[in-house]
């Protein structure tokens, strides 16, 4: 009798972290998928989305996908800060527009920067945010910095773990 | 095939003879025979090269061959029998295209259903779908969400004790920032903290396109905390954030 609760209780533990594996979704998004909505218009290298101006900054939103009925657990973005004192700084987002109230609605997530200036990569945990269902849409915006003697700044990818 | 290969090799036969009459009449006999060996070795090579042929046959065999064909062609000969297993092999045959015209057209019958199917979605998927909340259904849930969100911030912000040296702080520093040319189409309307929460309300400068400045401020925002924006078709923008290092107010946390 014991031997048979150990076995359903194992299977059971089995199939609900396979189930749990099912549902868990991690995507890596190359930067140049991202947007500009302001600023100086980008340039692309190894995917990437580069500011080349050297005086204006560049903003970018960084569209994600977010599964319905899935909360975002992991999400960083990955940028290359060149810029001996300004920082990269990115958060991520979402918004809702709603049509009884004929407004929008946003979240924006805790806004994080890069630090320093280095030709190494630096990764920017903008953290977890909680799902929100069908109509709401996540993205990332991120302001880069311009280039400073030639180095210029990007967004070399973006990241989202959900489940 | 065997008629043709045969053709080839008569001629290959005959063409040695006719080429040692004409060195008969003209050369000496000494000449003649060297010429009639070479003539011979010639033959002999080339009449090796042909009986080696992946499908050598004699030209015996060949006429015989050809004999059967023209008997396969001929007239049949008048044979009672052979003309009832004719008959019967015809009705059988007849019976098997029929069998085969059945089965195509039961083919195509299914192919143009399984064509029409692709853009039909299966019946148990479209239920999945009469489950799922409609985009209105789904609008309101979120809509509700949004209220219940909104009340818990104004509850947590009117039960706080305000920091005043954090509240005036932080209150000096977005209105100096959105006096300034980056949030142009904002401005500053009034604003009110607690402890580790803050609620700012802006306007939309009429003459100014604020959609860019208001996209702006989520991360030139000068703060840094999670934050909540509302902003309705007027113009009217209401901000709640928390301070950082902490989060905004949620149902659990309540």
């Amino acid at each position: 009798m014991f031997q048979l609760l150990k076995t359903t209780v194992l299977a059971s533990a089995c199939a609900l972290a396979a189930a749990s594996a099912l549902a868990a979704d991690a995507k890596n998004y190359p930067g140049s998928m991202g947007v500009k909505y302001s600023g100086a218009t980008p340039s692309y290298s190894s995917s990437a989305i580069v500011n080349p101006s050297s005086s204006s900054w560049m903003y970018v939103d960084l569209p994600a996908i977010n599964d319905e009925d899935n909360d975002i657990l992991i999400s960083y973005v990955r940028v290359l800060d060149r810029h001996y004192s300004s920082d990269v700084r990115c958060s991520i987002n979402q918004a809702y527009w709603n049509n009884s109230a004929d407004a929008m609605y946003g979240w924006w997530g805790t806004n994080v920067t890069s630090t320093g200036s280095s030709s190494n990569s630096q990764t920017l945990s903008t953290g977890p945010l909680g799902g929100t269902g069908m109509t709401v849409h996540t993205y990332f915006s991120c302001a880069v910095p311009p280039s400073y003697s030639g180095n210029q700044s990007r967004i070399i990818s973006y990241y989202v773990y959900e489940g | 095939m065997n008629r043709t290969f045969a053709v080839i090799q008569v001629q290959n036969f005959h063409r040695p003879c006719v080429t040692a009459s004409f060195w008969e009449n003209d050369m000496t006999h000494s000449k003649m025979a060297l010429g009639g060996g070479l003539v011979l070795v010639v033959a002999a090579t080339a009449a090796t090269l042909l009986w080696e042929r992946p499908t050598p046959a004699p030209v015996d065999a060949v006429v015989n061959t050809t004999a059967i064909s023209e008997n396969v062609f001929a007239e049949p000969r008048p044979d009672a029998g052979q003309s009832q297993q004719n008959a019967e092999t015809l009705e059988n045959l007849k019976a098997d295209l029929l069998q085969l015209e059945a089965q195509l057209a039961a083919l195509q019958y299914t192919q143009e259903q399984q064509a029409q199917n692709i853009h039909t979605p299966r019946p148990n998927r479209l239920a999945q779908v009469k489950e799922r909340p409609t985009p209105e259904q789904a609008d309101r849930q979120v809509e509700q969400q949004v209220q219940r969100q909104q009340s818990l911030y104004e509850a947590q912000l009117m039960s706080e004790a305000v920091d005043m040296e954090w509240a005036d702080a932080t209150l000096a520093k977005v209105e100096t920032a959105l006096i300034g040319e980056e949030f142009k189409g904002l401005d500053f309307v009034e604003g009110n903290c607690g402890a580790t929460l803050c609620r700012v309300k802006l306007s939309a400068n009429q003459n100014v396109p604020m959609e860019e400045s208001l996209q702006k401020l989520s991360v030139d925002r000068p703060w840094n905390g999670p934050t909540f924006v509302s902003m309705d078709s007027m113009g009217n923008v209401s901000l709640f954030f928390a301070r950082d290092g902490h989060q905004l107010p949620t149902e659990e946390l309540m």
